[in-house]
C-alpha cells in the first residue's frame, strides 16, 4: 500500500537522541545494575516505571497524541478495534531505535539487542470500551521480545487495559497496568501465557510498540 | 446469552476455556499476533537501516 500522507516530521521540542541522559530519568542513567529489572518468573519480563525525564515525557505524550490524530491509522476490523501506524516523529525514532537505547535495553535483558529488519516502531491507540484478550502465549513469532511504552498523558488504574501474566499452572501471577511513562517488555515463548483486561469506556491507551531480538553478549 | 456473559467477563483463565478454545488462543499465526502497518514510507525504512547499522557509542 502507498504511504501517501505519511512522512517523518521533526519535533524540535524533543531533545537530541545522542545521550541517554537527554531522555531517561536520572535513576536509569545512574543505576549500576540495570539487569535487576529482568524478572524471570513466570517468564522473562520487565517493567520500567518513570522511564523518561518528566519534561521529555510530557512533550512526547503530546506529540504522540498529535501524531495519532494526524496520521491515518490502520484499524483492525475486529471487536477490539486496535489502531496503529509507524512512529513518524524524530528524534523519538532516533532515540528508541538508536544505538544508545539499544545498549540500555541490552543491559536490562542481559544480552545484545537488535531490531528485526522487517519491523518498524509503531504508535498504537486503543480507545475504550474494548474487550480484553483471553490468555494466550503469542509464541512462534520471529523475534525475541516486544516492548510497550505507554505514552498517554495519564492513566487511572481503574481503566483496565492491564497485561496479566499467568504461571505454568494458569494461575494469575501479576497484573501490569499501562501507567503513563512506563516501559513494559515481555519475552515470547510457549511459557509466556498472558492476557489483557478489558478497557473501560473512554479510556485512551496510546503506546509505542517495538519488536526486538536478543543475542548473547 | 453465553456470548454476552463471555464479553462481560474481564478475563477468563485458560483453564476455564474448552480445549478447542485454548488451542485457538494459543496457536494464533504470526500475522494475527504481529499487527504491522500496511503503509510505511521509504524514508522511515532508510532511517531505520541507518540506525540499525550505527554502532557508535
Amino acid at each position: 500500500m502507498m504511504a501517501e500522507g505519511l512522512d517523518i516530521r521533526i519535533d524540535e521540542r524533543l531533545p537530541r537522541a545522542g545521550s541517554l541522559s537527554n531522555w531517561l530519568s536520572s535513576a536509569y542513567v545512574q543505576q549500576t545494575n540495570p539487569d535487576e529489572h529482568l524478572a524471570r518468573v513466570p517468564f522473562e519480563h520487565f517493567v520500567l516505571p518513570e522511564l523518561l525525564r518528566s519534561e521529555v515525557f510530557s512533550i512526547l505524550a503530546e506529540t504522540c497524541l498529535e501524531e495519532c490524530q494526524r496520521t491515518p491509522l490502520t484499524t483492525d476490523h475486529d471487536e477490539r478495534g486496535l489502531r496503529y501506524a509507524p512512529l513518524l516523529r524524530r528524534p523519538a525514532i532516533d532515540f528508541f531505535c538508536g544505538t544508545i537505547f539499544r545498549r540500555f535495553l541490552g543491559s536490562v535483558v542481559c544480552g545484545r539487542v537488535a531490531r528485526p529488519s522487517d519491523s518498524v516502531p509503531q504508535l498504537r491507540r486503543l480507545i475504550g470500551p474494548a474487550p480484553g484478550m483471553r490468555p494466550h502465549t503469542d509464541s512462534g513469532v520471529s523475534f525475541s521480545f516486544a516492548t510497550f511504552f505507554f505514552v498517554h498523558r495519564s492513566w487511572n488504574d481503574g481503566q483496565g487495559g492491564e497485561t496479566v501474566l499467568f504461571d505454568s499452572d494458569v494461575r494469575e501471577f501479576k497484573r501490569i497496568p499501562p501507567r503513563a511513562n512506563t516501559l513494559y517488555g515481555m519475552f515470547l515463548s510457549s511459557k509466556s501465557l498472558h492476557a489483557v483486561s478489558q478497557l473501560a469506556d473512554n479510556a485512551d491507551r496510546i503506546l509505542i510498540y517495538q519488536e526486538w531480538m536478543r543475542f548473547p553478549e | 446469552m453465553d456470548e454476552m456473559r463471555d464479553r462481560a467477563i474481564n478475563i477468563r483463565p485458560a483453564a476455564q476455556c474448552s480445549p478447542e478454545e485454548s488451542k485457538l488462543e494459543r496457536t494464533r499465526s504470526e500475522e494475527e499476533i504481529v499487527r504491522r502497518p500496511t503503509a510505511v514510507p521509504d524514508a522511515l525504512w532508510a532511517l531505520l537501516r541507518q540506525l540499525d547499522s550505527d554502532t557508535a557509542s
